[in-house]
């Protein structure tokens, strides 16, 4: 069941993040969303609640970057996307696209959580 | 050359002694593991006489000597069998990805009551273990009016 997202709202991902390694990593996570099935970015999420096309976020705030993360534990990283806007078909579906880095292994992992967003007028 | 260990793993040794003194002797042999250069006090791991000692089955009093069954006479070799107990517990977090470990050997003759120690050198080495990895495991969205 989608999440029902509304033109200027702001959504909120609280992703918890496991290590499944056998050494501890540190993750740099990235997100977008995507329209349902596709792969352009529509909406971005940032480090900080409140970017829109009047108050745009500034270089790099779009990654968030962990602690090192000991295996087999779990890191929770908080993004925001910025304000959602009214340019959608109401009842557009959104994906979202994580994309995690590894930074002492420079290795990319990407997971899509399909259909998790829906547009609403 | 190292040898490469994975947790879980026992590690047996066949240890060929020969006796280089003129007169016969019997000889007790005791191993331990040790992170690469440390001393004895240092040991991770112990060699018994049996394999299969873990947490879960712990070694009897005196396992961790391994009795020559009879006295060697000069110039013989004899060969003694010992296994480690179980490498890292079996968590292969114990140790740190492809640590070097030492394998400290100590014979004691029994006629003389003397002490001899051996030190093999980086002779096991700890698995490689995987890097880091993320997987998601949940996402919580809540939606902001503003």
């Amino acid at each position: 069941m989608a999440i029902i997202v509304r033109a200027n709202n702001f959504v909120e991902a609280d992703v918890h993040i496991k290590n499944i390694g056998q050494l501890s990593g540190t993750f740099r996570v990235n997100a977008s969303a995507v329209f349902h099935g596709g792969t352009l970015t529509q909406q971005m999420f940032f480090n900080t609640k409140g970017y829109s096309s009047s108050n745009p976020a500034p270089a790099g705030a779009q990654f968030v970057t962990t602690e090192l993360v000991s295996p087999n534990s779990i890191a929770i990283v908080k993004m925001y996307s910025d304000k959602w806007l009214s340019i959608w078909v109401p009842g557009q579906l959104f994906d979202i696209i994580y994309t995690i880095k590894v930074i002492e292994t420079n290795i990319l992992y990407k997971v899509t959580g399909a259909n998790i967003l829906q547009f609403s007028t | 050359m190292a040898q490469v260990v994975s947790a879980g793993n026992f590690v047996q040794t066949n240890v060929q002694i020969q006796n280089i003194g003129q007169q016969a002797g019997t000889f007790h042999i005791a191993a331990v593991v040790v992170p690469h250069g440390q001393p004895e006090s240092a040991k991770v791991q112990t060699f018994y006489n049996a394999k299969g000692f873990s947490p879960t089955n712990p070694a009897p009093a005196g396992a961790d000597v391994v009795i020559a069954p009879s006295s060697t006479a000069p110039n013989n070799n004899i060969t003694l069998t010992m296994f480690s107990n179980m490498w890292a517990d079996g968590n292969p977090l114990k140790y740190a990805s492809q640590q070097i470990f030492d394998v400290i050997f100590k014979i004691y003759v029994v006629e003389t009551g003397e002490l001899f120690t051996f030190v093999g050198d980086s002779a096991l080495q700890h698995q490689t273990l995987a890097p880091a990895q993320p997987t998601i495991v949940s996402v919580n969205y809540t939606i902001h009016l503003s």
